[in-house]
């Protein structure tokens, strides 16, 4: 950091600790890249926002390293990144926030309105809520501020007590901008920053109203700082290793040449494989765009069964609303109870309106699947993966290509058989990766593993089957449970009332379904590993394949219930340190499934494996 | 390898060398993997009888009291043959959860079983149902060493190993409080000298 880049900061800033403190075992006169230091304990790897360790958590960006160092050769820049002033919120916030509390003001303000008469009081009362929260957004949009300082984002809100949310750069794993409706009118954006703090969202940021273009600058700047700063650490990691302690220094000051060019330690590399280098990050690809979902393509939405249920929760909240808000709209409640006693004294008309509601069903679910996922775009843009969707609320999230591990292929019962199915990418540390991680939603199976193939890696072909026992397995599980129940029914039809056979008949039915799902179930049973990629899959109604890297894998559990032990199975988890941490090859034969994680990390399975079984 | 946790652990087992070779259940052991080598301590069995019983007195307790409760008020909706004999579901109770409660350590002791190599540590445990974890310390983030309330009586120690996944991270439970440091020490040492890249 140069010198008059830094801004000036009041001294007692809570940001500011550790930030003065020279760094210990750094010689002083290295002037750029000694910035980048203090945001993190002395050790090259560790970083405030890491749990506590009791050693320092090993680099995560050994893999890349070469790439980073070469970009780093290219690109003098960076070694002084700048400080902009703190800048503020667009002061259309202003009138953001106040609309946005309005729901909740609404109905205080009502009842003051209804409870007090429209006396002047009231009215008063009124207006001091509606100018009140006016202030509040004003007083909250004038005490926050933020600011790239150095390797970090501050977020400054000095509302009573000043507070600092700093957050490293290099920690930052997306940006994600959004703009729901009333900012789009405005022309202003939500940027939201993604840190992968592992679920807690202490570390993550938010900046709700900027203009569209600062966010855009902003998410440049956030991820270019992100990649520079990761580079740079690699860089000097490398240089640390290659040459000693001194070589750093030499090597910072002069030539990052000479750090990218030097061989480095086998040692931190050495268990990565090959594919591990693909993803360069630094590259400085052109903006690719992978895939525009095609319009008509919108209509395969239903067949997930997303937003199915929307009419009845329409309904629900209409009720709701009735009830609610009815006294101001000068509807009695015994008027709306009256309406709901009529309508079930006309069954007919509550037929109608059943019949009315499962038939809006698709056609509701597919307004709203277009209306989340119109004009789906998933493009590549240096080194991140952008998927773009949304008609009212624009919605873009980045996955850092570099720490995306593999993908998740979708296909629920009406999919298979419509031959379409959906994907999401399973990347490391990026929370809510349900809705943010997805990388294609609901297309023809074929165009999504030929996109899927090219922006994250190809589906694994030749799954194993499981044994036998597997399948009995899937089907007493699929039958019995609607058996018992059957049982159960049937005995108190029997002995008490006739009634019951009501619910006999639907379990006995589930029972009879149960048949060819657990069969499915067994169909859908697989392994797979094809030298880098592991692949497992399970599920029948919501079948899923994973594909993961050999190199995302962080450990093992094999898991035997009694009931598996006597049918002579397993199951195998592979752990992953991304998706959903975990992604299990269910009822594996015992033989295969220890053989399968052998096969995958043999480093870590063949010494316990026992000698007599050299099958 | 050959980690100072593992001699001591040796040591301070103190298990018999037959349950080295055969391993936890030894009736058919199908499942191609040979135990870890070290069996947890001779106290855990004590610990987990200790637990048991602490369960199994607040299951029998709470079924004398929800069975005094219903026989008093006479819950009408249950039919009479039910209500006439419910001093039979404390009883039931106590023959359900007494005999798992006095099996339960010692089966779980004969499973237990944990070693380090030096690159990965092998764990496995439970009892009826059975679980082996392979976690390699190159991809360790923490290692924590904790000691309950019962285990603070018995000088034991629970090391666990946590990666950044669920399904990558071991608990082992009811070691010497000194193996267990020895282990927990041992694997930071290790895994700083194994930097890897761990995501």
């Amino acid at each position: 950091m140069t010198g008059p880049a830094e801004p000036p900061r009041p001294p007692g800033n809570p940001g500011d600790q550790g930030r003065g403190a020279p760094r210990e075992g750094l010689p002083p006169q290295d002037p750029p890249l000694s910035r980048d230091a203090p945001g993190e304990p002395a050790g090259p790897a560790g970083s405030p926002a890491s749990p506590p360790a009791p050693f320092p958590v090993p680099p995560s960006f050994g893999a890349w390293a070469p790439q980073g160092a070469r970009v780093a050769a290219g690109d003098q820049e960076y070694g002084a990144p700048p400080a902009g002033p703190p800048l503020r919120l667009s002061p259309k916030v202003l009138l953001t926030d106040p609309i946005r509390m309005l729901p909740s003001l609404f109905l205080p303000l009502a009842g003051v309105l209804f409870l007090g008469g429209f006396s002047p009081n009231s009215f008063a009362w009124a207006a001091f809520g509606v100018v009140g929260s006016v202030v509040y957004a004003a007083v909250r949009w004038a005490t926050f501020t933020y600011q790239v300082v150095g390797d970090r984002l501050e977020l400054t809100r000095a509302l009573v007590s000043r507070s600092v949310r700093t957050i490293p750069l290099e920690r930052i794993r997306g940006v994600d901008v959004s703009t729901p409706p009333l900012h789009r009118l405005l022309g202003i954006a939500v940027l939201r920053i993604d840190t992968g703090a592992g679920g807690d969202d202490k570390q993550e940021g938010e900046l709700d109203g900027v203009t569209v273009a600062e966010a855009e600058r902003l998410k440049a700047v956030l991820l270019w700082h992100a990649r520079a700063r990761t580079a740079r650490r690699a860089q000097r990691t490398e240089a640390v290793q290659g040459a000693g302690g001194d070589g750093s220094t030499a090597a910072r000051d002069g030539g990052p040449l000479v750090a990218g060019a030097g061989s480095g330690s086998p040692g931190t590399r050495e268990g990565v494989p090959g594919p591990a280098a693909r993803h360069e990050v630094g590259e400085t690809t052109p903006e690719r765009v992978f895939f525009v979902v095609p319009r008509r393509w919108l209509a395969f939405g239903p067949l997930s069964g997303a937003y199915l249920l929307t009419p009845f929760a329409l309904v629900a909240g209409a009720v709701g609303v009735a009830f609610q808000w009815g006294s101001e709209l000068r509807i009695d409640g015994r008027v709306v109870v009256g309406a709901g006693e009529w309508l079930w004294g006309h069954p007919a008309f509550l037929v109608a309106a059943l019949v009315l509601l499962v038939l809006a069903m698709p056609v509701v679910g597919a307004v709203m699947y277009a209306v989340f996922n119109w004009d789906f775009t998933l493009r590549a843009r240096e080194g991140y993966l952008v998927a773009e969707r949304g008609l009212i609320t624009r919605r873009s999230v980045s996955l850092e290509r570099r720490r995306v591990r593999g993908f998740e292929l979708v296909e629920g019962v009406v999919e298979r058989w419509a031959g379409v199915a959906r994907a999401w990418a399973i990347v490391t540390g990026l929370g809510d990766s349900q809705t943010r991680g997805q990388l294609l939603p609901v297309a023809p199976r074929a165009h999504v593993l030929e996109v899927v193939g090219e922006a994250v890696g190809p589906i694994a072909a030749g799954l194993r089957a499981h044994p036998p026992a597997a399948r009995r397995r899937r089907l007493f599980r699929a039958v019995f449970p609607w058996l018992v129940v059957a049982g159960c029914a049937v005995a108190a039809a029997v002995t008490w009332s006739p009634f019951l056979w009501a619910l006999a008949a639907p379990a006995l039915l589930l029972a009879v379904l149960g048949v060819p799902l657990g069969l499915d179930r067994y169909r859908s049973l697989g392994h797979a590993y094809d030298g880098s990629r592991l692949s497992v899959r399970s599920g029948s109604l919501r079948r899923s394949q994973a594909v993961v890297e050999q190199r995302a894998v962080v450990g093992w559990k094999l898991r035997q219930t009694w009931f598996q032990r006597q049918a002579g199975l397993l199951t195998v988890t592979a752990g992953v340190g991304a998706g959903s941490g975990g992604y299990a090859a269910l009822d594996v034969g015992e033989a295969e499934g220890v053989a399968f994680a052998a096969e995958v990390t043999p480093a870590w399975i063949t010494p316990f494996v026992a000698a007599d079984h050299t099958e | 390898m050959s980690d100072q946790a593992d001699e001591r652990a040796d040591g301070a087992g103190g298990a018999p060398a037959t349950a080295r070779t055969g391993g936890g259940a030894p009736e058919r052991d199908r499942v191609p993997l040979r135990a870890p080598a070290n069996p947890v301590s001779r106290k855990a069995v004590a610990l987990w009888m200790l637990e048991q019983l602490f369960w199994a007195v607040v299951l029998i307790g709470g079924s004398v009291l929800l069975t005094r409760w219903i026989d008093g008020d006479r819950w009408s909706w249950l039919p009479d043959w039910a209500l006439d004999h419910i001093w039979w579901l404390p009883v039931l109770t106590v023959v359900l959860v007494l005999p798992a409660a006095l099996v339960e350590p010692f089966w779980r002791y004969a499973v237990h079983r944990w070693e380090f190599s030096g690159d990965v540590v092998y764990a496995r445990s439970g009892w009826i149902s059975r679980e082996w974890a392979f976690v390699p310390v190159s991809r360790i983030q923490t290692v924590d060493k904790a000691q309950g309330w019962f285990e603070r009586i018995l000088g034991l120690a629970t090391v666990e190993i946590r990666t950044a996944s669920h399904a990558g991270s071991s608990t082992i439970k009811g070691l010497d409080y000194d193996v267990a440091a020895a282990l927990a020490e041992g694997l930071a040492r290790r895994a700083e000298e194994l930097r890897d890249d761990a995501t």
